[in-house]
């Protein structure tokens, strides 16, 4: 949990991209919150 | 006073007791200042055994003394600023001594491992990280965006807890960790 992401400066999407490529490079197809610390405890930025 | 005492005598039982083995410590104390007389009493030789450790603050009293010790916290604030500071606290203020941790953490050179909890928040702007670490756990620690960039490019593994930035946007940490070759999980 980081405090706090702001979408005006596209912080969600930048985690995402982050995220992204994490899990391209662990050899997964998908992606979900559940895999990132960042997000616990924030509203869900996914949806 | 006693809290002082204490702290020399750990001081003394960690140099003292057959160690030679230890390679992992966790350790609570109750302020940051008590790190200062840790780094000054504990021997190279024993510093340089540390592959991973696990660094933990327990005086949460006073404004801004942790998320969780009030249980009044709100997403925005802490809401405990009328909670009154121990005495601890009001001599050796967390924040103000936050590199009694850090110089402590820099005495470690050989560190895998890195957890690193505040209550008060902590300035991060002292921390330096040992060159070979891989796994890093931040909590309740301020930094500037680009200096926890800086931090966070040469690790693998990333846990951040309650985790503020003093100046810069997240998104600047994250376009940097794009383009990470190390990092595996954040």
């Amino acid at each position: 949990m980081v405090t706090a992401l702001d979408d005006d400066y596209g912080e969600y999407e930048g985690l995402r991209k982050v995220i992204k490529v994490l899990v391209k490079r662990a050899g997964g197809r998908e992606f979900y919150p559940a895999q990132s610390t960042v997000l616990d405890g924030l509203n869900d930025p996914w949806s | 006073m006693m809290l002082a005492s204490l702290t020399q005598r750990l001081i003394s039982g960690l140099i003292t007791a057959d160690l030679k083995g230890l390679t992992t410590l966790d350790l609570k104390l109750p302020c940051t200042h008590d790190f200062f007389d840790l780094s000054k009493g504990l021997p190279d030789t024993f510093c340089n055994r540390l592959w991973h450790l696990s660094i933990g603050i327990t005086d949460a009293t006073g404004e801004n003394g942790d998320r969780h010790y009030t249980g009044h916290a709100t997403k925005e604030r802490d809401n405990d600023d009328h909670y009154p500071a121990s005495s601890l606290q009001k001599k050796y203020p967390n924040f103000v001594y936050s590199n009694g941790v850090f110089s402590f953490i820099g005495r470690c050179p050989n560190l895998l491992t890195l957890e690193l909890s505040g209550t008060h928040y902590l300035d991060g702007s002292a921390l330096v990280l040992p060159e070979l670490l891989k796994t890093l756990t931040i909590r309740r620690i301020r930094f500037d965006a680009s200096y926890l960039s800086t931090l966070l490019w040469q690790v693998s593994v990333v846990y951040l807890d309650d985790v503020e930035l003093t100046t810069g946007v997240w998104n600047d940490v994250w376009k940097v960790l794009l383009d990470s070759p190390s990092l595996t999980y954040l």
